[in-house]
């Protein structure tokens, strides 16, 4: 009966929507995320859970599919030699408030985000970019100081959507709650942490085929309350759904859990800039004490994989399977840390931000890690705090999740190099670096691969970071909506629609 | 007394179910099957059953050792609480309202500051800014309690300043220290300790809440707040994670409020 009454309520909405085609109320997709975007602005988008909008708002010059292969988007690629990387648009395309989509309109975005001035957090992602040329009315050509083989992926990202300057200058800092794309969706409202309202944009490149009129974004921070309102029929779709749900909303008919190997992986940062884990023994024999399995099992209940290094699952060219450095084993983290003169249980703090499964992890590693020689103390803070206490290296151990990028650049420059803005550990390897800096101006995909599996390699020496778990991306939605999956956990909706 | 108190049916419930509470307290670490953080990763989320009574939690460790454990915590907060709000807020409030003028004007306009704040909102403020921890939590707790416990010691100092046996004391030459200790105490002792024993309910409860948010007594350490905390993830799962922290939470809150309503009944003057 329960069963039936809660299909009864998913279907309502299904019911008004396919009314609504015709002519009655506009289609609307109700989607519960995580949290509010702080900026529809690309240049200064910071936050992960902004993507769930972006995508449907702006476009990217080219586009990847779910299995990282890349297509044209708003313009074509090419790559005539390795320091150029032409770009030709499509014609006739304009962005929502009707100026052109043309290469002046792109050179002038992508000279924004290289321009000091406006503080951009893409500037970094263009990497060895030194120029945007404009050489035809749709045509731009990317002038590389030296070859940066994951540009054409950056493309699919943030740092490839362009906005309308126009609007940009018009609107100064209003832009970042009233943002003008070229996007399948153009933005209508947004009351802020209440509901955010796209409607559909017929000039959209692929044509005006929208699967809905309108999509509208509830920030719901609680995942037990998102989940409840998709049960409901509240909402059709939802965002990061906890893992211990999966298992019983199998035999929910009404809804459909979508899962998929993400991007990124969860990850906690040593200071090695300090004691205790300046010195290596100590970070392996702490590394050597924690079992992720047993994490994946008890807090992702199964659900995404085991992680040993940075290259996600995800990425399948560049993911080594077989790759099993030395793992858990509480004897040799003994041995380790009796080596480095260490006796008495040795102090040390795990800070996590307040998220429940944060706290569950570090709890398991806890338990563990006070096994094996460690006096573990979990430190939480506010999530808002936790980008500071990384970059202020005021921590022993930290946790530092990463949402990833398609290409393993993404997932180890940032990361490992001396001044990579995600080195948080403080890790300095001169090789790793060299490695690194090889892997990103070699065109020949197999001699990457190499090049990343040697720097996974001596992280797993060095462990600068302890590799936990690879999050599966975990979505739900009514059985009645058809949409795509991304391992970025981005939703593009244009092709979303009720079966 | 106590003879009273166990007649009437509601006050011996109070007493009874304070009872078990400081019983839990007490002894029921020495009790517990298991340790409190004792996690058996191969038996998480395991429903009641002859092996966990209480079944146990998404860690593997025994909810029943928990709630025990986690009984000692939440009496700990409510008792050292309380009596640091009276150590400080009765002498306050005594001073106040036996001396009255300017210096009543000073000490109670202090303590409407902290009045002025709704006791959550004070509470958490007071966390957020020392941090999260026991320590913290029993401070925030405390600043709480000391307004309320000065504002009722001032009044009662102020209804029995004028009276005979003060005046008596003064032409006696007696100091006003020793006045406030021989005199003033005892007889205004009464209606603070009940409105500390009311109080002891309601500290229970801030730092339930403030475990809950996350700003209290931190993990592994239980306390019934934060078990309700971790147990919200798993509702569907394992509901029974709610439940027993949230009777635990409900038997000693009600039996402080029954006790101190009898014991209000007990040493009202009037009665």
């Amino acid at each position: 009966m329960l069963e039936m009454t809660r299909r009864a309520l998913l279907a309502t909405p299904v019911v008004l929507a396919a009314g609504a085609a015709l002519g009655q109320t506009p289609k609307t997709l109700t989607i519960g995320v995580v949290s509010d975007p702080v900026t529809l602005d690309p240049a200064f988008s910071a936050s992960f859970f902004e993507n769930a909008v972006f995508y449907c708002l702006h476009e990217t010059l080219l586009v990847a599919a779910p299995d990282g292969s890349i297509s044209p988007g708003l313009a074509t690629h090419s790559n005539p030699e390795p320091m150029r990387h032409v770009l030709t648009l499509r014609p006739g395309l304009t962005y929502h408030d009707g100026t052109p989509v043309d290469a002046a309109s792109v050179k002038a975005n992508l000279d924004r985000y290289l321009d000091p001035a406006t503080a951009s957090i893409r500037k970094a992602d263009f990497g060895p970019l030194a120029d945007v040329v404009v050489t035809g009315p749709l045509v731009v050509e990317l002038r590389m100081s030296a070859p940066y083989a994951p540009l054409p992926l950056v493309l699919t990202n943030r740092a490839g959507m362009v906005v309308s300057m126009a609007a940009v200058k018009r609107l100064g800092a209003d832009f970042a709650t009233q943002a003008v794309g070229c996007g399948p969706y153009k933005l209508r409202s947004w009351t802020k942490n209440s509901e955010l309202v796209l409607e559909r944009f017929d000039g959209y490149w692929r044509g005006p085929n929208h699967g809905f009129d309108r999509l509208a974004f509830r920030p719901i921070p609680d995942e037990t309350v998102r989940l409840a309102n998709l049960r409901s029929g509240t909402l059709q779709l939802i965002d990061a759904l906890p893992p211990q749900s999966v298992a019983g909303l199998a035999q929910d008919r009404s809804v459909r859990v979508s899962q998929m190997p993400s991007l990124g992986f969860n990850a906690w940062s040593f200071n090695v800039t300090r004691k205790p884990f300046d010195d290596p023994r100590v970070r392996r024999a702490f590394a050597a004490a924690v079992d992720p399995s047993v994490i994946q099992r008890v807090v992702y209940f199964g659900t995404g994989e085991v992680a040993h290094g940075p290259l996600s699952p995800a990425v399948g060219w560049a993911f080594d399977k077989a790759y099993a450095p030395p793992g858990f084993d509480p004897a040799r983290a003994k041995a380790l840390l009796a080596e480095a003169g260490i006796t008495a249980p040795l102090p040390v703090s795990i800070t996590v931000t307040n998220s429940p499964q944060m706290v569950r992890i570090a709890q398991v590693a806890q338990a563990q890690a006070n096994q094996a020689g460690f006096k573990v103390e979990v430190k939480q803070i506010d999530p808002t705090s936790l980008i500071t206490v990384l970059r202020q290296r005021d921590f022993d151990i930290c946790m530092s999740p990463w949402s990833g990028r398609y290409d393993p650049d993404g997932n180890t420059y940032f990361w490992f190099t001396k001044d990579g803005p995600n080195n948080f550990a403080g890790y300095d390897n001169p090789q790793v670096t060299t490695w690194l800096q090889q892997a990103r101006t070699e065109a020949d995909q197999a001699k990457r691969v190499d090049l990343y599996h040697k720097v996974q390699d001596q992280l797993a020496q060095d462990a600068p970071v302890l590799f936990l778990h690879f999050d599966a991306i975990i979505q739900a939605s009514s059985a009645k909506l058809s949409w795509t999956q991304y391992p970025d956990a981005v939703w593009r909706l244009y092709d979303a629609k009720l079966v | 007394m106590l003879r009273r108190l166990l007649i009437a049916p509601r006050s011996a419930l109070g007493v009874l179910l304070v009872t078990i509470t400081l019983f839990a307290g007490a002894f029921g670490p020495a009790l517990s099957p298991y340790g409190p953080n004792e996690p058996d990763f191969a038996a998480t989320l395991s429903p009641p059953s002859a092996t966990h009574w209480l079944g146990t939690d998404d860690l593997g460790r025994d909810t029943l050792s928990r709630i025990l454990s986690g009984a000692r915590v939440s009496l700990l907060v409510g008792v050292v609480s309380v009596a640091a709000g009276l150590l400080l807020g009765g002498p306050i409030g005594l001073v106040a309202g036996y001396a009255g003028g300017w210096t009543d004007s000073v000490l109670m306009r202090c303590m409407d500051v902290l009045l002025a704040f709704p006791g959550l909102l004070l509470a958490l403020g007071i966390t957020a800014v020392l941090g999260a921890s026991l320590v913290n939590t029993v401070i925030a707790i405390a600043a709480v309690n000391l307004p309320v416990l000065a504002r009722v010691a001032r009044g009662q100092a102020m209804s029995v300043r004028s009276r005979e046996y003060i005046t008596a004391e003064r032409a006696l030459g007696f100091g006003s220290a020793t006045i406030l200790w021989r005199c003033v105490l005892p007889n205004t002792a009464s209606p603070i300790l009940v409105q500390a024993s009311l109080l002891l309910a309601s500290s229970i409860i801030t730092e339930a809440y403030l475990s809950f948010l996350g700003l209290g007594v931190q993990p592994p350490t239980p306390s019934w707040g934060n078990m309700l905390h971790d147990a919200i993830g798993f509702l569907d799962q394992a509901v029974w994670l709610a439940w027993f922290p949230g009777i635990a939470i409900f038997i000693t809150v009600l039996g402080f409020n029954l006790l101190g309503d009898a014991l209000r009944d007990q040493l009202d003057p009037h009665d």
